[in-house]
Protein backbone atom coordinates (compact mmCIF):
# COMPACT_ATOMS: atom_id res chain seq x y z
CA UNK A 1 0.00 0.00 0.00
CA UNK A 2 1.79 3.31 -0.99
CA UNK A 3 2.09 5.49 1.65
CA UNK A 4 1.38 9.39 2.04
CA UNK A 5 4.82 10.56 1.74
CA UNK A 6 5.69 8.75 -1.45
CA UNK A 7 2.37 9.94 -3.30
CA UNK A 8 4.20 13.23 -2.10
CA UNK A 9 7.56 12.61 -3.38
CA UNK A 10 5.80 11.73 -6.90
CA UNK A 11 3.93 14.69 -7.28
CA UNK A 12 6.93 16.92 -6.31
CA UNK A 13 8.55 14.49 -8.74
CA UNK A 14 6.22 15.40 -11.53
CA UNK A 15 5.92 18.67 -11.00
CA UNK A 16 10.24 19.04 -10.91
CA UNK A 17 9.95 17.12 -14.35
CA UNK A 18 7.43 19.58 -15.77
CA UNK A 19 9.06 22.48 -14.41
CA UNK A 20 12.10 21.36 -16.47
CA UNK A 21 10.23 21.74 -19.73
CA UNK A 22 11.50 24.91 -21.21
CA UNK A 23 8.53 27.53 -22.61
CA UNK A 24 9.42 28.33 -26.43
CA UNK A 25 9.63 31.51 -27.49
CA UNK A 26 11.05 31.37 -30.96
CA UNK A 27 9.82 35.10 -31.71
CA UNK A 28 11.23 36.63 -28.87
CA UNK A 29 14.53 38.02 -29.36
CA UNK A 30 16.96 37.78 -26.18
CA UNK A 31 19.02 41.06 -27.78
CA UNK A 32 15.70 42.84 -27.14
CA UNK A 33 17.13 42.72 -23.56
CA UNK A 34 19.22 45.31 -24.32
CA UNK A 35 17.24 47.41 -26.31
CA UNK A 36 15.09 47.81 -23.44
CA UNK A 37 18.07 48.84 -21.07
CA UNK A 38 18.65 51.64 -24.05
CA UNK A 39 14.80 52.96 -23.84
CA UNK A 40 14.83 52.74 -19.43
CA UNK A 41 17.84 55.13 -19.82
CA UNK A 42 16.26 57.35 -21.96
CA UNK A 43 13.26 57.75 -20.47
CA UNK A 44 15.46 58.35 -17.16
CA UNK A 45 17.07 61.39 -19.13
CA UNK A 46 13.93 63.26 -20.44
CA UNK A 47 11.89 62.18 -16.94
CA UNK A 48 10.80 65.56 -15.43
CA UNK A 49 10.74 65.47 -11.37
CA UNK A 50 7.85 66.87 -9.68
CA UNK A 51 7.65 67.97 -6.25
CA UNK A 52 5.52 66.65 -3.90
CA UNK A 53 3.32 69.73 -4.35
CA UNK A 54 3.52 69.19 -7.97
CA UNK A 55 3.20 72.69 -8.71
CA UNK A 56 6.54 73.53 -10.36
CA UNK A 57 8.11 70.99 -12.73
CA UNK A 58 12.35 71.13 -12.98
CA UNK A 59 13.82 69.35 -15.55
CA UNK A 60 16.23 66.19 -13.59
CA UNK A 61 19.10 68.05 -14.86
CA UNK A 62 17.59 71.33 -13.82
CA UNK A 63 20.64 72.66 -12.25
CA UNK A 64 20.41 75.65 -14.03
CA UNK A 65 23.88 75.03 -15.56
CA UNK A 66 22.65 72.97 -18.15
CA UNK A 67 20.31 76.16 -19.42
CA UNK A 68 20.94 77.24 -22.68
CA UNK A 69 21.65 80.67 -23.47
CA UNK A 70 21.20 80.91 -27.00
CA UNK A 71 19.31 83.96 -27.65
CA UNK A 72 18.01 81.83 -30.69
CA UNK A 73 16.06 80.08 -28.19
CA UNK A 74 14.13 76.85 -28.63
CA UNK A 75 10.62 76.05 -29.74
CA UNK A 76 10.73 73.16 -26.86
CA UNK A 77 9.68 75.52 -24.22
CA UNK A 78 8.67 75.02 -20.68
CA UNK A 79 4.80 75.35 -20.86
CA UNK A 80 4.87 76.87 -17.49
CA UNK A 81 7.20 80.39 -18.00
CA UNK A 82 7.65 80.25 -21.70
CA UNK A 83 11.47 81.58 -21.41
CA UNK A 84 12.87 79.74 -24.02
CA UNK A 85 11.09 81.59 -26.95
CA UNK A 86 12.52 82.60 -29.76
CA UNK A 87 13.32 86.48 -30.04
CA UNK A 88 11.10 86.83 -32.84
CA UNK A 89 7.99 85.17 -30.67
CA UNK A 90 8.60 86.69 -27.74
CA UNK A 91 8.32 89.91 -30.22
CA UNK A 92 5.54 89.05 -32.06
CA UNK A 93 3.70 88.01 -28.75
CA UNK A 94 3.45 91.51 -27.77
CA UNK A 95 2.77 93.21 -31.01
CA UNK A 96 -0.69 93.39 -30.80
CA UNK A 97 -1.03 94.85 -27.55
CA UNK A 98 1.33 97.15 -28.15
CA UNK A 99 -0.41 98.25 -31.68
CA UNK A 100 -3.78 98.27 -29.47
CA UNK A 101 -2.46 101.01 -26.96
CA UNK A 102 -1.02 103.60 -30.16
CA UNK A 103 -4.21 103.47 -31.67
CA UNK A 104 -6.24 103.54 -28.70
CA UNK A 105 -4.17 106.61 -27.75
CA UNK A 106 -4.52 108.62 -31.30
CA UNK A 107 -8.15 108.18 -31.23
CA UNK A 108 -8.22 109.97 -27.97
CA UNK A 109 -6.57 112.65 -29.21
CA UNK A 110 -8.55 112.94 -32.05
CA UNK A 111 -11.34 113.05 -30.48
CA UNK A 112 -10.14 115.59 -27.68
CA UNK A 113 -8.91 117.76 -30.63
CA UNK A 114 -12.62 117.70 -32.43
CA UNK A 115 -14.12 118.47 -28.98
CA UNK A 116 -11.67 121.48 -28.65
CA UNK A 117 -12.83 122.86 -32.01
CA UNK A 118 -15.73 122.29 -31.31
CA UNK A 119 -15.83 124.66 -28.47
CA UNK A 120 -14.01 127.77 -29.75
CA UNK A 121 -16.26 127.89 -32.86
CA UNK A 122 -19.10 128.09 -30.42
CA UNK A 123 -17.33 130.20 -27.95
CA UNK A 124 -16.59 132.65 -31.12
CA UNK A 125 -20.03 132.85 -31.91
CA UNK A 126 -21.50 133.54 -28.80
CA UNK A 127 -18.81 136.51 -28.61
CA UNK A 128 -19.57 138.08 -31.79
CA UNK A 129 -23.72 138.17 -30.97
CA UNK A 130 -23.09 139.56 -27.30
CA UNK A 131 -20.32 141.82 -28.50
CA UNK A 132 -21.77 143.09 -31.31
CA UNK A 133 -24.79 142.96 -31.56
CA UNK A 134 -25.80 143.48 -27.60
CA UNK A 135 -23.62 146.42 -27.26
CA UNK A 136 -26.82 148.96 -25.59
CA UNK A 137 -27.58 147.80 -21.99
CA UNK A 138 -30.77 148.50 -23.00
CA UNK A 139 -30.63 145.47 -25.22
CA UNK A 140 -28.37 143.07 -23.07
CA UNK A 141 -30.88 141.49 -21.04
CA UNK A 142 -33.43 140.33 -22.98
CA UNK A 143 -34.79 137.81 -20.96
CA UNK A 144 -35.55 140.04 -18.14
CA UNK A 145 -37.32 142.16 -20.76
CA UNK A 146 -39.29 139.47 -21.52
CA UNK A 147 -40.77 139.49 -18.41
CA UNK A 148 -42.99 142.03 -19.24
CA UNK A 149 -45.03 139.75 -21.47
CA UNK A 150 -48.05 138.22 -20.80
CA UNK A 151 -47.18 135.07 -18.45
CA UNK A 152 -50.27 134.62 -16.65
CA UNK A 153 -52.08 131.25 -18.74
CA UNK A 154 -48.10 129.49 -18.85
CA UNK A 155 -48.31 129.74 -15.04
CA UNK A 156 -48.62 126.18 -13.62
CA UNK A 157 -47.08 124.33 -16.28
CA UNK A 158 -44.01 122.34 -14.76
CA UNK A 159 -42.11 121.99 -17.63
CA UNK A 160 -40.84 124.91 -20.42
CA UNK A 161 -42.59 125.11 -23.32
CA UNK A 162 -42.34 127.84 -26.37
CA UNK A 163 -45.10 130.35 -26.86
CA UNK A 164 -45.64 132.51 -29.42
CA UNK A 165 -46.13 136.63 -29.10
CA UNK A 166 -46.12 138.87 -32.20
CA UNK A 167 -48.23 140.92 -34.50
CA UNK A 168 -51.28 139.16 -33.91
CA UNK A 169 -51.17 139.28 -30.02
CA UNK A 170 -51.31 142.59 -28.42
CA UNK A 171 -49.81 144.41 -31.39
CA UNK A 172 -45.99 143.64 -30.62
CA UNK A 173 -43.50 143.61 -33.22
CA UNK A 174 -41.80 141.30 -34.56
CA UNK A 175 -42.87 137.83 -33.25
CA UNK A 176 -40.81 136.62 -30.47
CA UNK A 177 -40.73 132.76 -29.99
CA UNK A 178 -39.62 132.50 -26.25
CA UNK A 179 -39.03 129.52 -23.96
CA UNK A 180 -40.28 129.91 -20.74
CA UNK A 181 -38.98 128.04 -17.73
CA UNK A 182 -40.58 127.12 -14.59
CA UNK A 183 -39.46 129.28 -12.30
CA UNK A 184 -40.54 131.97 -14.91
CA UNK A 185 -37.50 133.52 -16.84
CA UNK A 186 -37.86 133.17 -20.64
CA UNK A 187 -35.33 132.39 -23.04
CA UNK A 188 -35.18 134.13 -26.06
CA UNK A 189 -33.77 131.99 -29.46
CA UNK A 190 -31.21 133.69 -31.41
CA UNK A 191 -33.32 134.32 -33.87
CA UNK A 192 -35.71 136.09 -32.02
CA UNK A 193 -32.59 138.25 -30.61
CA UNK A 194 -31.62 138.68 -34.30
CA UNK A 195 -34.64 139.69 -35.04
CA UNK A 196 -35.11 142.29 -32.08
CA UNK A 197 -31.71 144.06 -33.16
CA UNK A 198 -33.58 144.49 -36.58
CA UNK A 199 -35.86 146.09 -35.30
CA UNK A 200 -35.04 147.98 -32.20
CA UNK A 201 -36.66 146.67 -29.55
CA UNK A 202 -38.85 143.81 -29.42
CA UNK A 203 -40.84 145.13 -26.81
CA UNK A 204 -42.20 147.84 -28.01
CA UNK A 205 -42.23 148.15 -31.87
CA UNK A 206 -42.17 151.86 -30.99
CA UNK B 1 9.58 55.29 -4.51
CA UNK B 2 12.37 53.17 -6.52
CA UNK B 3 13.85 54.19 -9.84
CA UNK B 4 13.72 51.34 -12.44
CA UNK B 5 17.16 50.54 -13.40
CA UNK B 6 17.95 49.37 -16.76
CA UNK B 7 19.96 46.30 -14.86
CA UNK B 8 16.57 45.21 -13.35
CA UNK B 9 14.97 45.34 -16.62
CA UNK B 10 17.42 43.98 -18.61
CA UNK B 11 17.43 40.76 -16.03
CA UNK B 12 14.14 40.04 -15.60
CA UNK B 13 13.77 40.17 -19.73
CA UNK B 14 16.42 36.98 -19.79
CA UNK B 15 15.04 35.39 -16.91
CA UNK B 16 11.11 35.58 -16.85
CA UNK B 17 10.29 36.85 -20.91
CA UNK B 18 9.72 33.00 -22.09
CA UNK B 19 7.67 32.13 -19.36
CA UNK B 20 5.45 35.27 -19.28
CA UNK B 21 5.31 33.71 -23.07
CA UNK B 22 4.30 30.63 -21.62
CA UNK B 23 1.42 32.60 -19.07
CA UNK B 24 0.09 34.67 -22.21
CA UNK B 25 -0.47 31.68 -24.40
CA UNK B 26 -3.28 30.60 -21.81
CA UNK B 27 -5.34 33.77 -23.69
CA UNK B 28 -4.23 34.65 -26.71
CA UNK B 29 -2.13 33.30 -29.89
CA UNK B 30 -0.06 36.43 -30.37
CA UNK B 31 2.10 35.82 -26.92
CA UNK B 32 5.33 37.36 -27.88
CA UNK B 33 3.67 40.73 -28.57
CA UNK B 34 1.91 40.80 -25.51
CA UNK B 35 5.04 39.98 -23.45
CA UNK B 36 7.21 42.99 -25.64
CA UNK B 37 4.91 45.38 -24.86
CA UNK B 38 4.42 44.78 -21.11
CA UNK B 39 7.97 45.19 -21.03
CA UNK B 40 8.05 48.60 -23.01
CA UNK B 41 5.13 49.70 -20.54
CA UNK B 42 7.65 48.79 -17.72
CA UNK B 43 10.69 50.58 -19.15
CA UNK B 44 8.64 53.85 -19.24
CA UNK B 45 7.61 53.84 -15.64
CA UNK B 46 8.68 56.35 -13.94
CA UNK B 47 9.34 54.36 -11.04
CA UNK B 48 9.71 51.18 -10.48
CA UNK B 49 6.83 48.78 -9.26
CA UNK B 50 6.86 47.61 -5.49
CA UNK B 51 6.51 43.92 -6.82
CA UNK B 52 8.33 43.93 -10.22
CA UNK B 53 7.57 40.39 -11.04
CA UNK B 54 4.11 40.61 -10.13
CA UNK B 55 3.28 43.64 -11.78
CA UNK B 56 4.64 41.77 -15.22
CA UNK B 57 2.37 39.22 -14.41
CA UNK B 58 -0.35 41.56 -13.97
CA UNK B 59 -0.28 43.52 -17.14
CA UNK B 60 0.92 40.45 -19.62
CA UNK B 61 -2.36 38.92 -18.24
CA UNK B 62 -4.63 42.04 -19.01
CA UNK B 63 -3.55 42.36 -21.71
CA UNK B 64 -3.76 38.49 -23.01
CA UNK B 65 -7.26 38.84 -21.77
CA UNK B 66 -8.05 42.11 -23.72
CA UNK B 67 -5.83 40.18 -26.68
CA UNK B 68 -8.60 37.08 -26.34
CA UNK B 69 -11.63 39.16 -26.63
CA UNK B 70 -10.44 40.60 -29.74
CA UNK B 71 -9.62 37.10 -31.09
CA UNK B 72 -12.77 35.43 -30.19
CA UNK B 73 -14.48 37.72 -33.05
CA UNK B 74 -12.05 35.79 -35.91
CA UNK B 75 -12.96 32.40 -37.53
CA UNK B 76 -13.11 29.26 -36.10
CA UNK B 77 -10.28 28.15 -38.08
CA UNK B 78 -7.93 30.67 -37.08
CA UNK B 79 -7.77 29.35 -33.59
CA UNK B 80 -7.70 25.70 -34.50
CA UNK B 81 -4.80 26.30 -36.27
CA UNK B 82 -2.77 28.42 -33.66
CA UNK B 83 -3.55 25.30 -31.30
CA UNK B 84 -1.34 23.13 -32.68
CA UNK B 85 1.46 25.28 -32.00
CA UNK B 86 4.05 24.28 -29.85
CA UNK B 87 4.17 25.33 -25.81
CA UNK B 88 7.58 24.30 -25.10
CA UNK B 89 10.66 23.49 -26.83
CA UNK B 90 10.82 19.69 -27.52
CA UNK B 91 14.98 19.72 -28.25
CA UNK B 92 15.87 19.14 -24.70
CA UNK B 93 16.43 15.81 -23.00
CA UNK B 94 13.26 15.73 -20.48
CA UNK B 95 11.65 13.29 -18.67
CA UNK B 96 8.03 14.03 -19.86
CA UNK B 97 7.46 14.58 -23.86
CA UNK B 98 7.33 18.27 -24.32
CA UNK B 99 3.87 17.69 -27.21
CA UNK B 100 2.09 15.25 -24.80
CA UNK B 101 2.17 17.87 -21.87
CA UNK B 102 1.18 21.01 -24.54
CA UNK B 103 -1.73 18.48 -24.83
CA UNK B 104 -2.46 17.38 -21.84
CA UNK B 105 -1.88 21.16 -20.03
CA UNK B 106 -3.98 22.09 -23.44
CA UNK B 107 -6.84 20.14 -22.07
CA UNK B 108 -7.22 21.72 -18.80
CA UNK B 109 -10.11 24.69 -17.56
CA UNK B 110 -8.19 27.91 -17.43
CA UNK B 111 -7.89 27.92 -14.24
CA UNK B 112 -6.46 24.97 -13.09
CA UNK B 113 -4.01 25.79 -16.23
CA UNK B 114 -3.10 29.65 -15.08
CA UNK B 115 -2.24 28.11 -11.73
CA UNK B 116 -0.04 25.38 -12.88
CA UNK B 117 1.98 27.76 -15.71
CA UNK B 118 2.00 30.53 -13.51
CA UNK B 119 3.63 28.50 -9.85
CA UNK B 120 5.92 25.82 -12.37
CA UNK B 121 7.42 28.10 -14.95
CA UNK B 122 6.46 31.64 -13.55
CA UNK B 123 8.22 30.85 -10.21
CA UNK B 124 4.83 32.89 -8.65
CA UNK B 125 4.23 32.08 -4.70
CA UNK B 126 0.26 30.95 -4.33
CA UNK B 127 -0.27 34.46 -2.85
CA UNK B 128 0.61 35.90 -5.66
CA UNK B 129 -1.57 33.61 -7.71
CA UNK B 130 -4.33 34.23 -5.70
CA UNK B 131 -3.76 38.49 -6.06
CA UNK B 132 -3.08 37.89 -9.90
CA UNK B 133 -6.24 36.01 -10.37
CA UNK B 134 -8.05 37.75 -7.96
CA UNK B 135 -9.59 34.46 -6.25
CA UNK B 136 -8.44 33.38 -2.63
CA UNK B 137 -5.35 31.52 -1.73
CA UNK B 138 -7.24 28.45 -0.96
CA UNK B 139 -9.18 28.09 -4.43
CA UNK B 140 -6.25 28.46 -6.63
CA UNK B 141 -4.12 25.81 -4.30
CA UNK B 142 -7.50 23.56 -4.57
CA UNK B 143 -6.91 24.10 -8.69
CA UNK B 144 -3.55 23.57 -8.73
CA UNK B 145 -3.69 20.59 -7.10
CA UNK B 146 -6.37 19.50 -9.23
CA UNK B 147 -4.45 20.12 -12.06
CA UNK B 148 -1.30 18.40 -11.61
CA UNK B 149 -3.38 15.39 -10.79
CA UNK B 150 -4.98 15.38 -13.85
CA UNK B 151 -1.82 16.48 -15.80
CA UNK B 152 0.32 13.20 -13.64
CA UNK B 153 -2.70 10.79 -14.74
CA UNK B 154 -3.36 11.48 -18.15
CA UNK B 155 0.59 11.99 -19.12
CA UNK B 156 0.87 8.56 -17.03
CA UNK B 157 -1.65 6.55 -19.16
CA UNK B 158 -0.21 7.55 -22.31
CA UNK B 159 3.13 6.84 -21.48
CA UNK B 160 1.89 3.63 -20.51
CA UNK B 161 -0.06 3.48 -23.79
CA UNK B 162 3.14 3.80 -25.90
CA UNK B 163 4.95 1.40 -24.05
CA UNK B 164 2.70 -1.26 -24.74
CA UNK B 165 2.39 -0.05 -28.41
CA UNK B 166 6.00 -0.42 -28.97
CA UNK B 167 5.88 -3.81 -27.05
CA UNK B 168 3.09 -5.40 -29.52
Amino acid sequence: MPRKDDHEEDIKSFEDSLASLRPLARRLDPAWGAMLAKEVELNALLRWQRPPAGTEPAPLFGSGSHRCTSSAGHWFVCVNCGCELPVGSRIGRWGWPAALSVMTSIAAMLLVLLVTQQQGQTTARHDGVDGAQFANSSQSQPVRAAESFDVENQSGSATPHRETAGAGAGGVWPRIVASKQPDGREILSAGDMRRAVTFGSFLSPN
Amino acid sequence: MEILSPQAVTRLWSERSAALVLYARQWCDAPEDIVQEAFLLLARQTVAPDNLVGWIYRVVRNRAINASRTKARRSRRESAVSRREAWFDAGGEDRIDAAAATAVLQGLPLAEREAIVARLWGGLSFEEIARLSDSSLSTVYRNYQRGIAAMRGRLNSSCHEKTTTKKT
